[in-house]
């Protein structure tokens, strides 16, 4: 495999392909699902604004970075680190959490996936029909808490996800995501703009966009910097992978923008696709992660033809959480083949049956069929304690580590040759650079250091 | 086998490795709650003794035993005399020993790991103290989850075993001992603040004999072989790694004090705590998990606190797990010529599924009749039951073979071109030949009340 990773690397064939294949990797599970219900346990306004922030200030940087990292290494995450980072073990720790990331990443992202698998059909039939706001959210209690029904979607998810990764399809794959990620982008538009005539909007825009200082907690800034990794796809060592198909005459900060302004975008659109159902119909903002299938089935069961468009939405829900699922799974297998020189078909049948194995307790975390106890020992069910263990620790601590050796071990020369590579504009790596060695690692750190509960902002404050 | 095995590269990193092998749950977990149940005092002071009696002098007998030999335990006693097959009944013990240890080591060190997801999901906020205290019994008396974490902790365990990462984990071990003794200190010098200081030192310090019996006698010395990583054959495979010039005297010297040192430090680090909030000293295996939360809650940086704390206490399991699994691996391989991996697998299958019972003893899904029938859990049962007797037993044989059976050139040769020093090698040879076994024999004979030797 060390002598297959040396041979010249595919490459995406156009920026365009970049462009999707990224895009397609962020725009996940992590904005149409995620996203909402953070901001809405966050309190709104402030959170989104922390968000983009967070997204800007910090999410971007480390994305070139990782970029860059993966370009000038011809790597895989761990790979990457292996050569770059000059005999020092412990820079390694950054994408071994990575890869540690994607991995339970994936095994509660079925979970999620499997669900909106589980409302196609439900949308198939009507469900919604007549029902209350109340009931439509009751459905998905009780979805959520039929471990065997969960276990059972999750099992077909990874599968499809496992077949995907196996056989030649990714590149059909490729080609249906940019028609997908368009047709999305439309409906989530046509959603919105629904929802405009909806009694609760202005309270929704209100909720979404206003920065209301009282409500502000330093504290949730881990979580809106957790929830821009997230969203980027960053600390999951995924983003090394796709730097490595990169050409050497591409434009990376370039690519990066682009990416993190149609996250962003996505985003808000999701934010205000579920808002405005939330405010006018009496539903909780604060609902967790059940929020997106609680509140838009009901919205569908209203508009006219709301069965198409509930079956539209929930197969490009699914859609888009395969094209990340396929990445988690590839970028776990890439590293495995080559740290263990394992074949592909060897390494991907394991990540698959180890995400579903570690899956079947989030899927069942609701149920409390295994690990009853769960929740009143660590004060969360199995799937949120899993979700939180990585995208408010390992994620951000990760994307710390990745800032620290870009900025202090890798050095100023390696960095400035490969960040010039395709783009022009030198004075952007002295921004870029400062940012990596100063700005993220010291936010970061005062982050952490507010979660610890060492320090207390919110008091200071 | 016969090829030149490879050796520390210094006498820092053997020492960095028998540190880590030996500061692990020994010391931060056992430590603590058998001298709390032990009554303190007159426990500690027995403990002392044993490491300086019969610890020190078995730990150079088992270091030159395998330098000497270049085997594994098994394998030690059947080159260093090979014509007396009885003696490996030695080396078995000790590979016993660490097949048990390891399967109940995995279940304590899983609670561990458990404690760094719990404190990384912020368990503490909003509870009472008491509240914070009794999350552990919910731990220990859920067994899927138990078991969970044990899997976990055994998977990681082979999987560092099996694979190339072992010496990424000792880099790491380098670093982690050294953050885990400023931790200690850290956390002994907020608890010289508590109000229960000063009865904690009294406890810990002055001998009373309020619960301190006989049986304490053999406890105390099964302890100090445990913390010391003897009788498990652990010292035997690491003496074959060790560069012939190396001076092995000073090194058990320097061990011994470190685990003293880490010892007392946990000990003042838990009973202030204890005495502070009104806990029970004797509540057994549970003490480090049940007490420790209501310091780390009491401090600024909690969640910091707690999770390095307890990730500290995860990775000395898993730098002593890593030479119990190796231990019992490489005796297997070199009687009966498997392959590594298959070894190790094996080895790691089998003490998972032994410990299964430990991981279950809480929440009595298993063998619910246990405690009525053997007075204590399944847990407790095969811990005391290794550390009360096979290990002595195995330290006994070992040291009965080093002192009559080995020849005395080969120890000669071993420790006195290391050291110069003859005086030194005659008293070691005095104390592995007569002190050590007649201690330990009246030591087994005492607690089996065979004899009662107070009389006297």
């Amino acid at each position: 495999m060390v002598k297959n990773a040396k041979q010249v690397r595919e490459h995406w064939s156009s920026k365009l392909g970049f462009l999707f294949a990224a895009i397609g990797s962020a725009v996940g599970l992590g904005v149409l699902w995620k996203f909402p219900y953070t901001i809405g346990q966050n309190g709104g306004g402030l959170f989104l604004l922390s968000y983009i922030l967070c997204t800007i200030v910090i999410g971007i940087p480390v994305f070139i970075a990782e970029l860059l990292m993966g370009r000038k290494a011809q790597q895989a995450a761990i790979g990457t680190f292996t050569i770059l980072n000059k005999g020092n073990d412990f820079w390694k720790l950054a994408p071994w959490l990575g890869v540690i990331s994607s991995f339970l990443i994936m095994s509660f992202y079925s979970v999620i996936a499997g669900w909106g698998m589980s409302y196609i059909f439900m949308s198939l039939c009507d469900f919604a029909k007549g029902m209350s706001s109340q009931e439509v959210g009751n459905v998905f209690s009780i979805l959520e808490k039929s471990g065997d029904i969960c276990v059972l979607w999750h099992f077909i998810f990874t599968l499809i996800t496992m077949t995907i990764v196996f056989s030649g399809v990714r590149k059909g794959i490729e080609y249906w995501s940019r028609i997908m990620t368009r047709a999305l982008f439309i409906i989530l538009i046509l959603l919105v703009i629904y929802n405009t005539t909806l009694p609760g909007f202005s309270q929704a825009v209100h909720f979404i966009f206003y920065p209301e200082l009282a409500n502000f907690k330093f504290s949730s800034i881990l979580e809106a910097l957790g929830l821009a990794f997230f969203t980027l796809s960053l600390g999951q060592g995924i983003m090394f992978s796709y730097g490595s198909y990169i050409r050497e005459n591409e434009n990376v900060p370039g690519l990066t923008f682009v990416v993190a302004i149609s996250v962003i975008l996505i985003a808000i659109l999701g934010a205000l696709t579920v808002f405005p159902v939330v405010f006018s119909y009496g539903f909780e903002p604060a609902a967790g992660t059940g929020l997106i299938f609680q509140t838009l089935p009901y919205l569908f069961a209203k508009l006219p033809g709301g069965k198409v468009l509930a079956v539209v939405f929930f197969i490009l829900f699914v859609f888009c959480a395969i094209t990340s699922s396929v990445a988690f799974i590839e970028v776990i297998a890439t590293n495995l083949m080559e740290l263990f020189q394992w074949t592909r078909k060897k390494a991907v049948l394991l990540v698959a049956s180890m995400t579903f194995i570690v899956g079947i307790p989030c899927a069942m975390a609701a149920s409390g069929g295994i690990f009853f106890d769960w929740t009143s020992i660590y004060g969360t069910n199995f799937l949120d304690t899993i979700d939180r263990l990585v995208s408010v620790w390992l994620i951000p601590i990760g994307g710390l580590i990745t800032s620290l050796f870009v900025g202090w071990s890798w050095g100023k020369k390696e960095s400035y040759d490969a960040f010039i590579k395709g783009c022009s504009w030198k004075g952007l790596w002295s921004v870029w650079f400062f940012t990596m060695r100063w700005v993220i690692p010291v936010l970061i750190f005062f982050i952490i250091l507010q979660k610890s509960e060492l320090i207390d902002f919110d008091a200071i404050l | 086998m016969e090829k030149v095995r490879e050796h520390w590269s210094s006498k820092l990193g053997f020492l960095l490795a028998a540190i880590g092998s030996t500061v692990g749950l020994g010391l931060l977990w056992k430590f603590p709650y058998v001298i709390g149940q032990n009554g303190g005092g007159l426990f500690l002071i027995t403990y002392f003794v044993c490491i300086f009696i019969v610890g020190i002098p078995v730990f150079i007998g088992e270091l030159v035993l395998g330098r000497y030999t270049q085997r594994a335990a098994v394998g030690s006693f059947e080159v260093a005399a090979p014509k007396s097959p009885s003696w490996r009944i030695g080396g078995y013990l000790g590979v016993l020993a660490s097949f048990l240890i390891m399967s109940f080591y995995s279940v304590i060190a899983g609670w561990g790991m458990s404690y760094v997801l719990m404190s990384l999901n912020g368990f503490y906020t909003g509870k009472s103290l008491d509240e914070i205290g009794m999350v552990f019994d919910k731990l220990s008396q859920s067994g899927s989850i138990t078991l969970l974490w044990h899997f976990l902790f055994t998977a990681i365990t082979m999987g560092i075993v099996m694979s190339g990462v072992r010496r990424g984990i000792e880099y790491w071990s380098k670093i982690m001992v050294k953050i885990l003794l400023v931790l200690l200190i850290g956390l002994f010098i907020y608890s010289m603040s508590l109000p229960g200081f000063n009865k904690a030192c009294a406890f810990v310090f002055l001998p009373s004999s309020n619960s301190f019996s006989i049986t304490s006698v053999l406890e105390a010395l099964g302890l100090a072989f445990m913390t010391m990583s003897l009788g498990q054959g652990v010292m035997i495979s690491y003496g074959s790694y060790l560069q012939p010039k190396e001076n092995v005297m000073k090194m058990a010297l320097i061990i011994a004090g470190s685990v003293l040192v880490v010892a007392i430090l946990s000990a003042l680090t838990i009973f202030p705590v204890v005495f502070t909030f009104g806990l029970p000293p004797d509540s057994g295996p549970g003490l480090v998990f049940k007490t420790l939360p209501y310091l780390f809650a009491q401090l600024p940086g909690t969640i910091v606190i707690s999770t390095v704390f307890f990730a500290l206490f995860v990775f000395t399991a898993l730098t002593s797990a890593v030479p119990l699994i190796e231990v019992v691996a490489t005796n297997i391989m070199e009687h009966f010529g498997t392959g590594r991996k298959k070894s190790v697998l094996g080895v790691g299958l089998a003490t998972f599924i032994f410990g299964i019972p430990s991981a279950l003893s809480g929440s009595v899904d298993l063998f619910p009749q246990w405690s009525l029938i053997f007075g204590s859990n399944f847990l407790d049962t095969i811990n005391d039951f290794v550390s009360i007797w096979v290990i002595p037993f195995a330290g006994l044989i070992t040291s009965i073979f080093i002192g009559w059976k080995m020849e005395k050139d080969a120890t000669y040769r071993e420790l006195v071109t290391t050291t110069g020093m003859k005086p030194i090698w005659m008293i070691w040879r005095f104390f592995i030949r007569y002190v050590v076994p007649v201690v330990i024999i009246i030591i087994i004979i005492q607690t089996s009340g065979l004899f009662d030797f107070t009389k006297f």
